[in-house]
């Protein structure tokens, strides 16, 4: 069973995404924003993060950039989940190290389907 | 003759006894015409509309003008904020005006600066020449710095800033103002329902003082503990929130504050842009923005929110205090003198007849009539040329009806903002209400008085003390009115 | 009556006036926070619900149909259906439908309280049922301003064509704001063609300005000729002349041109609102058409922005580049090496 955690400030989207996740056997960690998802990360070592990017304290982008430069962490994937669509956007997520985009309003089957495939790829 | 003398006491007595009452009716009054539109505002929450907003088309591009002299203390954070506001297009324009401290360099390592051929217009004549001009050098970072030499006027280095800005709307604020990251929707808006007619927009700035901020966000709001403080939430909240929105309604908007203001840059550009000799150049710049629209014969708007969109420290000790509220004062006198054509002249609608004439009695000669009407009622009381029963109707109109208003203007935060969350907050700023009219309001009219005799003494008295304090580029207690 | 009386009286009238505020505030306190308290209650057993829906199961939802459950289950959903998209979503709003949610919000949308329309409303328009758009129409003419902007914005998100008259009505009338009614058309997109292209021709400026913001950002390419009609009405000519750059048809550079030139010309008050001057300098931008390259030259000595405008639009044929990259060219040996092609001034496409 893989762990999840997922950083999102907004309640709703981390209610619908555990539902989905839990429903999918996995076990999900939820945290509201960037500085305690991080510290969430380096304690509970999830398989897998769920980064919203627009969040107060520290942005999705830089947690993800923390993630990155963490040798111990660094083989984490990782998937942004967002509003931000535009193109400029997708491609400061991928260079801040995210695996996957996946941009907000977002349809959750295919949200389990690519932390799924993310995951497998980790091979976890 | 000393009959003669004790009539005219008697009278003088009546006067103060109308003074008070006549003030505080119309407050009360500008309260009621403000409350609709506080409430109303608030029965749903704001995010659908502002979305809307957002993926707009039509809604206007703002360039973010943000002079700093000497900040290094929250420059690099209030910029990262003014680029992380919710906007479609923004640019954030900061202009570091002259300063002696790490400013620049702060900005030049955060957000990888690298200088350009500094390429400004001059649409506004300014004072400080332009040293350089730097950009970001990712290209998805709009931000842009100036560097121009020093002139101690914040006007001056505001001027360079809209003059360096690209965009047709241009925000102004401080490099200490703390802005609600929806802010700029909340502003644009009345630009964008009523683009042909809205020139300036206000938004209401409230008091941070005693609440946790977070890198620019504000995480908890919370009553401070100083009384000086809770005495400022208070008066924030009746004479600048709701009075503010009231005047809006009415027509009379005569202040944006320099903490948070959005322009039309061409409207900016057509009065000359800010007065860099006047000690209230927000005010200053709506007067001269009225009597411009008035003289082209535009049908036009200035516009003041209700929603609260900008939190600013205020003075926390009465020092600090006494010195901002007579800069005030004395910056209004200015105003009032150099568009005292204006004062009481129909030509110039409800600001001619109704808000400058406001302001020129109650606000600016108001206090003369506070601190003397005090001394004339207990004068009056002890030669028995009034009555007891006399006196404390005028401590019921000058005191007691206060504390209504002010109570009412809580009553009204309490039923639409609801940004003070504790119950021991609540309690905390009724009793502020109370010490409001009761102590505060005395000492505050004294003060004020002090920056009237300023004002007529001549201003460069006031300018020196500024200067040697190092406030007159703004220092980090905002000078200028709310 | 003696001034004792007046004073007493004074007194009494302002402290009864005082401790009426009082009460009232902490009145209004209190009843927030159960009512907030009552709703975070009702929400958690509803929420797993709508979840459950979302996931496909077929709950039983009568409980949301009516009183307290209906206004908790659409407040939720309105959220749940804003986040989500794709399969999900369609069968919750299946579900929200078989289950009778949305006939009785429509009903609702008629109800006797404001909060209880607008609530109503919100959920018609996140659950964006064509057979909707009757309902939320007579809500474009409801009593309060919020109701009426929540009815506009729900019209842009039902998908059905039928939207666009009572939408030009209620922006002909002043009901709604024009940013509620521009972003619901431009939502219902392509579909609403036919009327738009009859509201270019109303008599009310402002929804012509409005139509033609729409029509330029939807690209429909009919709408040319009105368009360039629009350039000569002087009320609406900005938003014609945005329009045209939108759809960036070269038709229209002739038309564009003269009326820069006519602007430009020193005839013009010192005064003039450069805007539509700068919206058309940036249309012809973007149509890229070279007949253009005499207007951008005589604009360059022009009010700053009309210059900037000018001086972008003469950049060679390619992505708008900021004022960074030609600035660091400028600059001897200034920063060489940064390849800052910038298709996006500002962060932002037009």
């Amino acid at each position: 069973m893989s762990k999840v955690l997922v950083v999102d400030d907004d309640i709703d989207i981390c209610a619908l995404i555990e539902f989905k996740l839990a429903g999918a056997g996995h076990e999900v960690i939820v945290e509201h924003d960037g500085e305690g998802g991080l510290a969430a990360a380096r304690s509970e070592r999830p398989d897998a993060v769920l980064l919203d990017w627009m969040m107060p304290r520290l942005s999705g982008l830089e947690v993800c950039a923390a993630l990155r430069s963490d040798p111990e962490l660094a083989s984490i994937p990782v998937v942004l989940l967002t509003a931000r669509a535009q193109e400029a956007d997708i491609e400061r997520g991928f260079a801040a190290g995210a695996d996957d985009y996946i941009v907000k309003p977002f349809s959750p089957r295919e949200l389990s389907t690519r932390v799924d495939a993310v995951l497998k790829r980790a091979g976890r | 003759m000393s009959d003669l003398l004790l009539d005219a006491l008697g009278i003088f007595d009546w006067f103060v006894l109308g003074y008070f009452a006549v003030l505080n009716t119309i407050m009360l009054v500008v309260l009621l015409v403000a409350a609709p539109v506080v409430l109303r505002s608030v029965s749903r929450p704001e995010r659908p509309n502002l979305d809307d907003l957002f993926v707009n088309p039509m809604t206007p591009a703002i360039s973010v003008v943000i002079p700093a002299y000497n900040e290094e203390q929250s420059i690099v954070a209030s910029t990262r904020a003014a680029l992380a506001l919710r906007y479609p297009r923004t640019e954030v324009v900061v202009v570091d005006d002259g300063s002696t401290d790490a400013t620049f360099e702060l900005l030049r390592e955060r957000f990888d600066l690298v200088e350009v051929a500094p390429d400004i217009g001059d649409e506004i004549p300014t004072a400080g020449a332009v040293r350089s001009l730097h950009v970001a050098a990712d290209p998805g970072v709009p931000l842009v710095v100036i560097r121009k030499v020093n002139t101690r006027r914040r006007a001056d280095a505001l001027n360079v800033g809209i003059n360096t800005a690209r965009h047709e709307l241009v925000c102004c604020i401080d490099a200490d103002s703390v802005l609600e990251p929806d802010a700029l929707l909340h502003a644009a808006r009345p630009f964008v329902d009523d683009p042909d007619r809205v020139v300036a927009v206000g938004g209401a700035i409230r008091a941070v003082n005693g609440s946790i901020v977070d890198d620019g966000h504000i995480r908890e709001l919370r009553t401070p503990r100083r009384w000086v403080e809770r005495i400022q939430i208070i008066e924030y909240l009746r004479s600048f929130l709701l009075a503010r929105t009231g005047w809006s309604r009415l027509g009379g908007v005569i202040i944006v504050s320099g903490a948070f203001g959005v322009y039309r840059r061409d409207v900016l550009v057509g009065v000359g842009g800010f007065d860099i000799e006047s000690l209230g150049e927000d005010a200053d710049v709506i007067v001269a923005i009225h009597r411009r629209q008035r003289a082209l014969r535009h049908d036009y708007r200035v516009v003041s929110l209700a929603e609260p969109v900008c939190w600013t420290e205020v003075p926390s000790t009465a020092r600090v205090l006494a010195r901002q509220r007579r800069r005030w004062s004395h910056g209004l006198a200015q105003v009032l003198w150099k568009q005292r054509a204006m004062v009481g002249n129909p030509r110039y609608g409800r600001i001619g007849v109704l808000a400058l004439p406001y302001y020129l009695v109650f606000e600016l000669l108001g206090p003369v009539v506070e601190i003397v009407g005090l001394v004339a009622v207990l004068l009056g009381l002890w030669l028995g040329v009034i009555s007891p029963s006399f006196a404390a109707l005028v401590v019921v109109a000058a005191f007691v009806y206060g504390v209504l208003v002010s109570a009412g203007a809580l009553l009204l935060e309490e039923m639409s903002f609801q940004r003070y969350r504790r119950w021991r907050d609540l309690g905390a700023l009724l009793a502020a209400a109370v010490m409001e009219n009761i102590g505060f309001r005395q000492m505050h009219a004294w003060w004020r008085l002090w920056g009237l005799v300023q004002a007529v003494r001549g201003t460069e008295s006031a300018w020196g003390e500024m200067e040697r304090l190092g406030l007159a580029s703004g220092g980090s207690v905002p000078e200028h009115t709310p | 009556m003696s001034a004792a009386q007046v004073f007493g009286l004074a007194l009494v009238a302002l402290s009864v006036g005082l401790v009426a505020m009082v009460v009232a505030t902490l009145f209004a306190k209190t009843w927030r926070g159960v009512r907030a308290r009552r709703f975070a209650r009702r929400a958690r057993t509803v929420r797993p619900l709508l979840l459950r829906a979302l996931d496909g199961d077929a709950v039983d939802l009568s409980e949301l149909r009516r009183g307290h459950g209906a206004e908790v289950g659409r407040i939720v959903a309105t959220g749940m259906l804003a986040n989500v998209r794709g399969t999900d979503r369609r069968m919750l709003g299946e579900h929200l439908e078989s289950e009778g949610l949305v006939a009785a919000a429509e009903a609702d949308a008629r109800s006797g309280s404001p909060r209880r329309r607008l609530i109503a409303i919100e959920f018609l328009g996140a659950v964006g049922r064509p057979a909707s758009t009757a309902a939320l129409g007579a809500a474009l003419r409801d009593r309060i301003p919020a109701v009426r902007t929540a009815a506009a914005r729900a019209l842009g998100r039902l998908g059905s064509a039928s939207a666009v008259a009572p939408l030009v009505d209620a922006l002909a009338a002043g009901a709604v704001p024009r940013s509620s009614v521009t972003v619901a058309l431009l939502r219902l997109g392509p579909l609403a063609e036919e009327g738009l292209l009859v509201a270019l021709d109303h008599e009310d400026p402002v929804v012509r300005s409005v139509t033609a913001e729409v029509c330029g950002s939807l690209g429909l390419t009919s709408a040319r000729a009105p368009l360039l009609a629009l350039v000569r009405d002087r009320r609406c000519r900005t938003s014609a002349a945005r329009a045209l750059g939108r759809l960036g048809h070269p038709d229209a550079v002739p038309l564009l041109c003269a009326t820069v030139e006519a602007e430009l010309s020193p005839a013009r008050a010192r005064w003039s609102d450069d805007s539509f001057t700068i919206a058309a300098i940036n249309a012809l931008g973007s149509i890229g058409d070279r007949r253009a390259i005499p207007v951008y030259e005589s604009a360059l000595g022009r009010s700053r922005l009309v210059a900037l405008a000018a001086s972008e639009a003469l950049r060679p044929a390619g992505p708008r580049r900021s004022r960074r990259s030609t600035a660091l060219r400028s600059l001897p040996g200034g920063a060489a090496g940064h390849d800052t092609e910038s298709s996006a001034t500002d962060g932002a496409s037009r």
